[in-house]
């Protein structure tokens, strides 16, 4: 244990940054606090609830190249027949995926338990096998420095779900903000190195106060089948949000993408995709699985309560509150699913 | 491959966003398509004003009676007529305006001008690529996805998707009226990611719920009426649709 002035947890930062790290922390910017890279000059943010971005962002981006092929793609004048490029040879089994060079080994610095905890939920999705490899090359050699979290604010949940605490494996450092000082414990050997320090420490962190508690119990599939989520949904414009902060959404989509300038090279990329969204549950033949809001609401919370719970063993909801509060209706399902205790 | 594009009543800034926005990939067009016609680049090729090809574009709102007729004629000798822009999927600024300005019986006769109305409106249209002006990448996509025997697709979400996705706070937190969530997306929350609020110059989203927005203003603690004028502007005659919901 330390305890460090604001200079020494600069100090901290650069030595990361020296040891290879791209580091990324809070920091305040246009009226949001957001997870950002921090460089010399980014100032960074201790005195947040939440970050309008979260780590997901960073291991999974909105957009990234998987590999590219060859077509036999051409365009020639046929009249008014189109000819239709194809792909030919032994295709994507023969191809050597193209990752995205790490920039560095990744370094989240500051953030709260909640975004751990959604670390470790997005671990369990795509490390099990087969593991994404795009997700693992980012995520190998992952460095969690966590700040406690003294009080959330009204949309924060993650006492109700269990997920006020960081869980294990899951913070190198963990930080403690006391006045103007900070106290930091090393719980693991890339933390006590950091630390220049010999021991690694078992952390016990106070639960962050709630402004509001809520106990979330009507999770089950049939429950939330049986709710009519109508009302709630009113001022709901189906804009996908919610499931753009959400720091455990991470549905993809996957594109082809041909080139005017040469036909024959064909990019596939893995874009985000959202329950949201029309194009999420629709199949050939112009059929739509999830229709209304209601039936994509119902969705977002079955995937998130019953359906990770029985595939993972966690819920898929770490309790952030970032989907109410960046709502632009404030759509709030905590009492969809449970109730107002205190 | 033959295509040809064309220009009814606009600003031409869909066309001049093609030229001056693919970057390289206007190379590609030239070498790998015959351009029968561009309005401001290549007069029509083999005499006819509307040379027979595999797919117009066609920007601009049908205003004049001779738009009208070029439209009518562009169709006859088309396989895909698409139209590029918001003036040629919705009417745009025109379709309001048109109707607000008290033109007397004569001035409209020496003028030949009409109520302005979206392509769709005269003839059957097959696609819509939208925005005020066109994206130069949803064209270039649009048109491979034609030409692998694809239909083009319209983004399926709005404006607060890549808002967010951008990063951006919230316009309507800091009481400014913003049609992001009933605004067609695909823009890259260009506007918003400035300050500014989005005004839907893409038209509509695909599933714009206006009743929803209407009571998302409410929550925010904004007048509906606020939201009112702006949603004449760019949405044209799509915004019938939208009431209608
Ligand atoms: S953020 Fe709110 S309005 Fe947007 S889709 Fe989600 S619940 Fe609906
Ligand atoms: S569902 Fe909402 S509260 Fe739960 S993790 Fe996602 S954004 Fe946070
Ligand atoms: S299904 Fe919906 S709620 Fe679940 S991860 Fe995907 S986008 Fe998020
Ligand atoms: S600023 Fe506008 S576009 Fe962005 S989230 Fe808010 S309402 Fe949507
Ligand atoms: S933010 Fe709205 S007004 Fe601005 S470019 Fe996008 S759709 Fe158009």
């Amino acid at each position: 244990m330390a305890k460090l002035s604001w200079q020494e947890i600069l100090g901290l930062i650069q030595e990361l940054r020296k040891r290879g790290f791209q580091v990324v922390g809070p920091s305040s910017e246009g009226g949001v606090v957001k997870l950002v890279p921090l460089e010399d000059e980014t100032k960074l943010e201790t005195d947040y609830v939440r970050t309008l971005n979260s780590p997901k962002d960073f291991l999974l981006p909105d957009k990234e190249r998987l590999f590219r092929y060859k077509s036999t793609a051409t365009i020639t004048s046929y009249g008014l027949k189109i000819r239709f490029p194809t792909v030919e040879g032994p295709c994507p089994i023969t191809i050597v995926p193209e990752y995205s060079p790490p920039i560095g080994k990744l370094a989240f610095f500051g953030i709260h338990p909640c975004m751990a905890n959604s670390i470790k939920y997005l671990d369990k999705v795509m490390l099990s096998d087969p593991a994404d490899p795009y997700y693992k090359a980012r995520r190998d050699g992952l460095f969690i420095a966590v700040l406690e979290c003294a009080e959330g604010d009204e949309y924060c949940l993650c006492k109700s779900v269990g997920s006020d605490k960081v869980p294990k494996g899951y913070a190198d450092l963990s930080i403690r903000k006391e006045g103007d000082d900070f106290i930091v414990k090393a719980s693991s050997p890339m933390g006590s190195s950091l630390l220049m320090e010999e021991s690694v420490e078992e952390i016990e962190e106070p639960s962050p106060k709630m402004k509001e508690e809520y106990v979330i119990d009507a999770t089950d599939e049939k429950t939330i089948e049986t709710k009519d989520p109508t009302t709630l949904l009113e001022g709901c414009t189906l804009c996908s949000s919610c499931t753009v902060v959400c720091p455990t959404c991470y549905c993809s989509d996957i594109q082809d993408r041909f080139s005017l300038m040469d036909p024959s090279n064909v990019e596939r990329v893995r874009m985000r995709m959202s329950c949201q969204r029309r194009s999420y549950s629709s199949i050939a033949g112009n059929v739509l699985f999830l229709k209304t809001k209601n039936d994509r609401f119902k969705w977002r919370m079955k995937h998130k309560f019953p359906f990770s719970e029985k595939m993972y063993g966690m819920s898929g909801c770490v309790g952030c509150g970032n989907c109410i509060a960046f709502c632009p209706s404030r759509i709030d399902f905590r009492s969809f699913l449970g109730r107002r205790v205190a | 491959m033959k295509l040809a594009f064309y220009s009814l009543t606009s600003c031409e800034g869909c066309l001049t966003t093609l030229i001056t926005k693919l970057g390289p990939d206007i190379e590609g067009l030239w070498n790998n398509f015959d351009i029968d016609y561009f309005k401001l680049v290549r007069e029509p090729v083999g005499g006819s004003k509307f040379p027979k090809a595999d797919i117009a574009f066609v920007e601009g709102a049908v205003v004049t009676n001779l738009d009208r007729e070029h439209l009518q004629e562009i169709r006859k000798n088309s396989r895909f007529v698409v139209a590029i822009g918001t003036c040629a999927s919705t009417g745009n600024i025109a379709y309001t305006a048109s109707r607000n300005i008290k033109l007397g019986k004569k001035a409209l006769s020496v003028l030949e001008v009409r109520e302005a109305e979206p392509l769709s409106s005269v003839i059957a249209l097959d696609y819509e690529l939208n925005g005020c002006p066109v994206n130069a990448d949803e064209f270039v996509d649009g048109l491979l996805r034609l030409v692998n025997g694809l239909e083009p697709i319209q983004p399926d979400f709005s404006v607060c998707y890549q808002c967010k996705l951008a990063g951006n706070a919230c316009l309507l937190d800091k009481k400014q009226v913003c049609l992001g969530p009933i605004a067609m997306g695909g823009c890259d929350a260009a506007c918003t990611s400035v300050g500014s609020p989005c005004l839907a110059c893409r038209g509509p989203y695909i599933e714009a719920d206006l009743k929803a927005y209407f009571k998302t203003l409410e929550n925010k603690g904004l007048k509906v009426e606020d939201a009112k004028p702006l949603l004449q502007m760019f949405m044209g005659k799509k915004i019938k649709e939208v009431l209608k919901e």
